[in-house]
């Protein structure tokens, strides 16, 4: 029989978390999407959309234009 | 049906469920046949004669002369500075695992109290107790356990029920309680997931004169 592993170091709990063992993080609604760190998120972004206007806009986003009434 | 402003859930809702046990689980951790002899012998600091030693557990856990909360039992207890308790841990029983951030703070009935939520300061250890089974079994769930989050001390409570201090101290809220309820799957109680909630002082002495035994203990995470 082999010894268990100890760590010093917290573990991923979505590594080791059953999926019968987690429970609705936000009451009634469990439907939400499995939790993701965010030190991932800003390791790697997501890519970006093309841009349909340099350093402005992206594809899928929105532009708006105001300005005051006679301007407009 | 229209939204309602007053149906968002705030910050302060109750929390969701914890999660039931998981019978399974738990029996297919403890079947491979770990106990209490093999948490001591894993133990990276060990001491073989029978000296009390609360004090040097307590400057281990928390160095830096924080404020403590220990109590004699649950209704005779004190904060103070922890060289303030020097040479009287041994014969104590109870203590907030995480320093506390006043000497005073306001219970939810509104009165002054020296161990309450409101002076407890932010988490340094999230202790998990199994109480339910044998000690071997309680053991076995912490070494499991210990896979999983670092395990600095395990404290046997002279009762029916073994702590396992897990150091805290910088981890995300959300990370620590996807392993508590985790470990609540296995048997776990979740009371002790209140940050103000006294757990037994390590190698301290419960009211009945019992010993609080240290069975393992590991500095290295805090360092």
């Amino acid at each position: 029989m082999s010894g268990p592993k100890l760590t010093t170091e917290w573990q991923d709990p979505l590594e080791f978390l059953a999926e019968d063992v987690r429970v609705p993080k936000h009451g009634v609604n469990g439907a939400l999407p499995a939790w993701k760190d965010a030190l991932d998120l800003v390791t790697e972004p997501p890519p970006l959309p093309p841009e349909l206007i340099t350093g402005i806009l992206h594809q899928g986003a929105k532009l708006v234009l105001g300005g005051s009434s006679p301007v407009c | 049906m229209a939204w309602q402003p007053d149906s968002v859930p705030s910050p302060s809702s109750p929390r969701a469920a914890w999660p039931a046990l998981s019978t399974s689980l738990r029996e297919s951790i403890i079947a491979e046949g770990f106990g209490l002899v093999d948490l001591w012998e894993l133990s990276p600091v060990r001491w073989y004669d029978d000296r009390a030693r609360a004090d040097e557990f307590i400057d281990w856990l928390f160095p830096g002369n924080p404020l403590l909360c220990v109590g004699l039992s649950k209704s005779k207890f004190r904060t103070e500075r922890r060289e303030g308790f020097r040479g009287m841990l041994e014969t104590a029983a109870l203590i907030v695992p995480s320093p506390m951030s006043k000497h005073w703070g306001m219970t939810k009935d509104g009165k002054k109290s020296a161990h309450s939520l409101d002076n407890t300061g932010s988490r340094k250890y999230l202790v998990v107790e199994f109480d339910q089974g044998t000690a071997d079994d309680h053991a076995a769930l912490h070494l499991h356990l210990a896979s999983k989050a670092p395990l600095v001390c395990a404290v046997h409570s002279g009762g029916k029920s073994l702590h396992g201090w897990y150091y805290a101290e910088g981890q995300l809220d959300a990370r620590l309680r996807a392993f508590m309820e985790y470990a609540v799957s296995l048997g776990a109680d979740h009371a002790t997931w209140l940050r103000s909630r006294f757990v037994r002082i390590p190698d301290g002495q419960r009211e009945d004169g019992r010993r609080q035994t240290v069975f393992f203990f590991n500095p290295e995470p805090i360092r």
